[in-house]
């Protein structure tokens, strides 16, 4: 990370508003438009409910990848992909 | 940060190690799907944090939550080799942070704080609230929401290093949505693979 704070320095404005502008180009453009007028705490809220899509996201991969396994077998070609990925 | 590409790489390698030990019907027989499930998940966020490597915190945490339990252990070392997983494990520069009793450490200063500060404050007179310090509640409150989501968010002291958290944290969760989707697609149609690293 590049800026690592000392225990007693003060975080400014001017830095918190900068984070505040990166967290919000994070967000996909459909996410920022429903935001209408950014403030710090509807830009938290939005940035909460990205990350929550997000995780489910990958419960939902994660289910999706663990059924293709279960009907892949030995000489399945998928199979044969991962071993050769793998090499 | 972007996701470099050794980034995902590293992700896409350990991701398909962690299918391989986990996943196949061939290696694991006796598994239930959610067993499988649970594989797939742990060993898609061990490659994050692994690849991700030791110099952020969120990182760290992961490998520290997951570390928590035997079986992810024993799943994360087969993902990454006794080498590595030592080397995820042992504690990052500088050498005061250690990866397990460190965030102990913080959990328990940051807690006591929190008591004392509990302590100290006086009950809020109730009066009429001004939309600025509604404002600040909805932001202290989002904030601990954020805390929660993001891993190692708890022990952060300040709200910018957790925002710089967020950040990474972020950034590079979305590229391991986008490696499973890729590996979930290719797997599913092996012959329209076609991925840019």
């Amino acid at each position: 990370m590049s800026s690592r704070r000392s225990g007693g320095s003060r975080i400014t404005e001017e830095e918190i508003n900068e984070l505040i502008g990166k967290l919000q180009s994070l967000l996909p453009e459909s996410r920022r438009r429903s935001m209408g007028r950014a403030s710090a705490s509807k830009l938290l809220k939005e940035m909460c409910n990205y990350i929550k899509s997000l995780h489910r996201e990958v419960d939902d991969l994660s289910d999706r990848l663990s059924a293709l396994m279960s009907t892949m077998d030995r000489d399945s070609p998928q199979a044969e992909i991962i071993r050769n990925l793998l090499r | 940060m972007q996701p470099t590409a050794s980034f995902k790489l590293a992700f896409l390698r350990h991701m398909l190690a962690g299918i391989r030990l986990a996943g196949g019907v061939s290696s694991a027989p006796g598994m239930s799907v959610l067993e499988r499930k649970w594989a797939i998940k742990s060993a898609a966020d061990i490659a994050m944090a692994f690849a991700r490597g030791s110099r952020t915190g969120w990182s760290r945490a992961l490998v520290a939550d997951l570390s928590g339990q035997e079986r992810n252990r024993a799943l994360a070392r087969s993902i990454l080799g006794r080498e590595q997983f030592e080397r995820l494990s042992r504690p990052a520069h500088p050498p005061e942070c250690s990866l397990l009793s460190g965030s102990k450490k913080i959990l328990r200063r940051s807690s006591c704080r929190v008591r004392s500060r509990i302590r100290k404050r006086p009950p809020a007179p109730r009066r009429a609230t001004s939309a600025s310090l509604l404002a600040k509640r909805m932001v202290r409150k989002r904030t601990q929401v954020l805390r929660r989501l993001v891993p190692g968010g708890k022990a952060l002291e300040d709200d910018a290093s957790l925002l710089e958290e967020t950040l990474d944290y972020v950034v590079f969760l979305r590229a391991q949505v986008d490696l499973m989707q890729h590996l979930t697609n290719a797997l599913l149609e092996p012959s329209k693979c076609r991925y840019q690293y």
